[in-house]
């Protein structure tokens, strides 16, 4: 039996266990080891506390000032995600990248993506290892994961508002429509275009069901960003296909329907509001097998 | 024990090392953290329309005008038709939620002034164990803790470390094998474990030669830790609440008061480092009770004050770790739990009444506490001296006479009044450690104790002129307490006729004195005296005063008479008399007017 985090939902009802828990703490101690991980939690726990001020901040105040500090947090924790790896502590390595990832997600400056990459390419070569074992942080490997697709499901909608959408026209219609393609473009065969961010979204959610299930935090937070971003991009594809309706596109409004199955899946439910939709619709996905 | 018991704790031994900063680091790292939500653009007007006719109790309007044009079913929205029908849309929704914007604040503006969530590390079916782990990591954390700050104290094989590991040894008796017995205590208990392990080691931080050894934790955890987390087992949420924040205000100043008693106990009493658990588990168990109470409407905590009351607690347990039999004493069937609370209670109700506002809450507390310690210490003797007058009674007696003498005596302006509380403190303080060495005074005479501090104030209330100095007059009262223990009957108990008045003996000697020395000082250039002769023919008064005081009965004034004639000597010729003259001159002409009656 190891004192393992698979092994956590150990019951220790008898008193052999609570001997052993006693001599563990006992012996951490005769031994002197080496304070370098402690030291480094500590570090984390300073940095999250960090983080959580500036994206406050930086969401009251709408400036520039706490970006900056966010993408310089951003590469501290990088790099010591980094010396946390070589040196073997991956799981404080985990912490710090997933620091490094949200806080490049939220800096919002483009030329730190590939940062952002290298974030999650390193983190998933240490979560899958540790998954081996049974060691891997949840939430940690599942946070890394999510942020990128975050960032640019964010990025995209905001493209479209961009957009002047007053008064549509064949021209900007066609800009939305490849922005909407970009995020829910998914066709069973003969793919035109590369899945959409947040049918990639929606998948990666799917997959993990089992292990939203069992996380209430992760779950509150995964419905609710699906939610908004579910309900965005049904509003996106309800104004191109009322366009379509009104020019008489039946062609464009077919296609439509082929390459964005979430939209038509929304449209066939009976449900009589686009929340009740929507809702049900999370509920089928964070059930899905 | 088991031999798969023994096999299990090796094995844990050998990997404890790496495996116990391997999980504090991850209790660290597993901290619930704040994820900010997706941010997504507001949306337009028009978008608004749409979310508005999808609100349930907006759908009959789907179907009026002017929103039924624009209205498409299918996906349950509303587009862009042209712009008038548009604006007579926006118009609308804008007149019918004005109606409703003062009821309730839209979802999407509170979500977006709260911006993120906490997300906790791990899924429920992966969760660490709590109580044991925590517990335990507790004290690895606070020795790592230590092991940076202080080197010395945490390193391999110190004393620190061995305090920490005696600790460690006595979770079991603090964690229910059935974990889910913890109830509401399970963070709690955490809190109060690591609070006397952090007094602890800083007790040993700050004298390296200290020693607490594990019997003595033993007997923390059991008498102390226990008690209090156990006290909490059957509240309702309102009283935890309440619980919690009397325990962070009572035992977090004391924790390490109560360390330094116990380690203070090994040093002082080399080869008896023997802590009685059933003794401090007796007084921790009366406070925690007594604390909750409530006398005369005013609960306990609020009479001493919280600070006072860890004070006090303090005092209780000093004379349960030097006196256990006072508090538990199996062989002869005592277990004084309800009598201390009872002497708290009582002595609260006391103050709480409130007998006169002068007498402050510190110098209440500090005089229950002088008294607790007197009495206390001396409580096994006291019992056999009188078993009627129970120490608890003794003591409430005590607290509440003195209180009544002080706040007679604070009045305004009043020479006692002038002294600082620290002053005043000590004054109770110095009659009641003097008397109590002589514990009968405190038993078999009856307010002993009360008619020193009644003749000393007395004495010094006349002093209106500053003669002597506050420490000066303490040190006058640590010398009439002396003089009480032998001599009390003849000082305090006898009294003799002046001016028409009986009066005891000593006060009926120095009140005059000192009115007779003011005048002097006031009269004359000749002579002005000074504290140091002042104190001198004190002094030389009160022992003159214990000798033979036949000629001082013959004649009532001779030491008035000796002043008189020293006056008019050192008038006639002042080269003769200076201060070690005069010392000197006093020394024996007291003794001789107090004996014979004569002016030599």
């Amino acid at each position: 039996m190891k004192w393992t985090t698979n092994n956590y939902q150990l019951k220790h009802s008898n008193t052999a266990l609570k001997t052993i828990v006693s001599l563990f703490a006992v012996f951490t101690l005769m031994s002197c080891v080496t304070t370098e991980e402690f030291t480094a939690a500590n570090d984390v726990n300073s940095m999250d506390n960090n983080l959580t001020t500036l994206l406050i901040d930086a969401s009251a105040k709408n400036d520039t000032g706490e970006k900056k500090q966010i993408a310089f947090l951003a590469a501290l924790a990088h790099e010591s995600g980094d010396a946390m790896a070589s040196s073997g502590s991956s799981k404080v390595a985990l912490a710090y990248y997933r620091i490094a990832a949200v806080a490049y997600w939220r800096d919002d400056i483009s030329s730190n993506d590939n940062k952002l990459l290298d974030v999650i390419d390193s983190t998933k070569v240490l979560c899958d290892a540790l998954k081996v074992e049974g060691k891997a942080p949840d939430r940690d490997c599942f946070v890394v994961q999510i942020t990128l697709l975050l960032e640019v499901i964010e990025d995209k909608f905001g493209a479209i508002a961009n957009i002047d959408q007053s008064d549509f026209t064949d021209g900007n219609i066609a800009d939305v429509r490849n922005l909407i393609d970009e995020l829910g473009y998914q066709a069973n065969s003969n793919n035109a275009k590369s899945q959409g961010f947040f049918v990639t979204f929606v998948e990666t959610i799917k997959t993990n069901a089992a292990f939203l299930k069992n996380h209430p935090t992760m779950k509150t937070y995964i419905v609710e960003t699906l939610l908004k971003t579910t309900k965005q991009y049904k509003r996106s594809m309800s104004e191109i296909a009322a366009y379509y309706r009104k020019t008489n596109n039946d062609e464009e409004m077919t296609s439509l329907n082929a390459t964005h199955p979430i939209f038509v899946q929304y449209g066939n439910r009976p449900e009589e509001t686009q929340d009740k939709r929507i809702e049900k619709m999370i509920e089928e996905w964070l059930t899905a097998e | 024990m088991d031999i798969l018991l023994v096999s299990a704790g090796i094995k844990a031994m050998l990997r404890a090392a790496q495996t116990g900063i391997d999980l504090s680091v991850e209790r660290k790292i597993d901290n619930a953290i704040f994820l900010p939500t997706i941010r997504l653009p507001q949306s337009t007007p028009l978008q608004q329309v749409s979310d508005f006719l999808n609100e349930a109790e907006n759908i009959p309007l789907r179907s009026q005008a002017p929103f039924t044009m624009g209205w498409y079913q299918p996906s349950l929205s509303w587009t862009y038709t042209d712009a008038d029908n548009s604006q007579a849309c926006i118009a609308k929704m804008l007149e019918l939620q004005s109606a409703d914007s003062l009821i309730d604040s839209p979802t999407e503006q509170k979500n977006m002034l709260i911006g993120g969530r906490m997300i906790e590390q791990w899924r429920n079916d992966n969760q660490p164990p709590t109580a044991w782990s925590r517990m335990a990591l507790t004290l690895v954390d606070i020795g790592v803790e230590f092991i940076a700050a202080y080197p010395s104290v945490m390193g391999v094989d110190s004393k620190g470390e061995k305090l920490v590991v005696a600790f460690a040894d006595e979770l079991g008796s603090l964690i229910p094998n059935d974990i889910e017995d913890m109830g509401k205590r399970h963070d709690f208990e955490n809190r109060v474990l690591s609070l006397f392990v952090r007094s602890s080691l800083s007790v040993l931080a700050e004298n390296t030669k200290v020693i607490i050894d594990d019997e003595q934790v033993a007997a923390i955890v059991s008498g102390v830790i226990k008690p209090i987390v156990v006290q909490m087992e059957n509240s309702d949420i309102g009283e935890v609440i309440q619980y919690r924040e009397l325990i962070t205000s009572l035992i977090g100043p004391s924790s390490e008061a109560i360390m330094r008693l116990v380690a203070n106990k090994a040093e002082d009493y080399i080869g008896d480092n023997f802590i009685d658990d059933k003794a401090l588990s007796a007084v921790t168990k009366a406070f925690l009770n007594a604390a909750t109470e409530t006398v005369q409407s005013k609960n306990i905590a609020a009479v001493f004050s919280k600070q006072g009351l860890s004070a006090l607690l303090v005092a209780g347990l000093d004379v349960a770790i030097k006196q256990p039999e006072v508090f538990f004493d199996e062989s002869n069937n005592i277990d004084n739990t309800a009598a201390m609370q009872a002497l708290l209670s009582n002595v609260a109700s006391s103050l709480s009444a409130g007998v006169n506002d002068t007498l402050d809450k510190k110098l209440s507390t500090a005089l229950a506490i002088n008294v607790i310690n007197a009495v206390g210490q001396n409580a096994s003797i006291l019992f056999k001296l009188d078993a009627s007058k129970p120490w608890d009674k003794l003591a409430a007696g005590l607290i509440q006479d003195f209180s009544a003498e002080l706040s007679t005596s604070l009045v305004d302006g009043s020479r006692i009044d002038l002294f600082n509380s620290e002053q005043k403190q000590r004054l109770t303080n110095l009659i009641l450690t003097q008397i109590s060495q002589s514990p009968s005074m405190l038993s078999i005479h009856d307010q002993t104790a009360l008619k020193v501090l009644r003749g000393t104030i007395a004495i010094i209330q006349r002093d209106n002129n500053f003669m002597l100095s506050n420490e000066d007059w303490l040190a006058f009262t640590e010398l009439l307490s002396n003089a009480a223990i032998n001599d009390f009957e003849r000082l305090f108990n006898k009294t003799m006729s002046l001016a028409g008045e009986q009066e005891a003996l000593l006060t009926a000697m120095l009140v005059p004195l000192v009115q007779r020395i003011e005048q002097f000082n006031s009269d004359s250039a000749a002579l002005a005296w000074q504290a140091d002769t002042v104190i001198h023919l004190f002094t030389s008064t009160v022992e003159g005063l214990k000798g033979n005081i036949s000629g001082l009965l013959d004649k009532p004034n001779i030491i008035n008479e000796l002043l008189d004639d020293l006056l008019l000597k050192t008038a006639n010729d002042p080269d003769q008399w200076g201060s070690d003259a005069i010392k000197e001159y006093l020394t024996l002409s007291v003794k001789t007017a107090i004996t014979k009656g004569v002016i030599s």
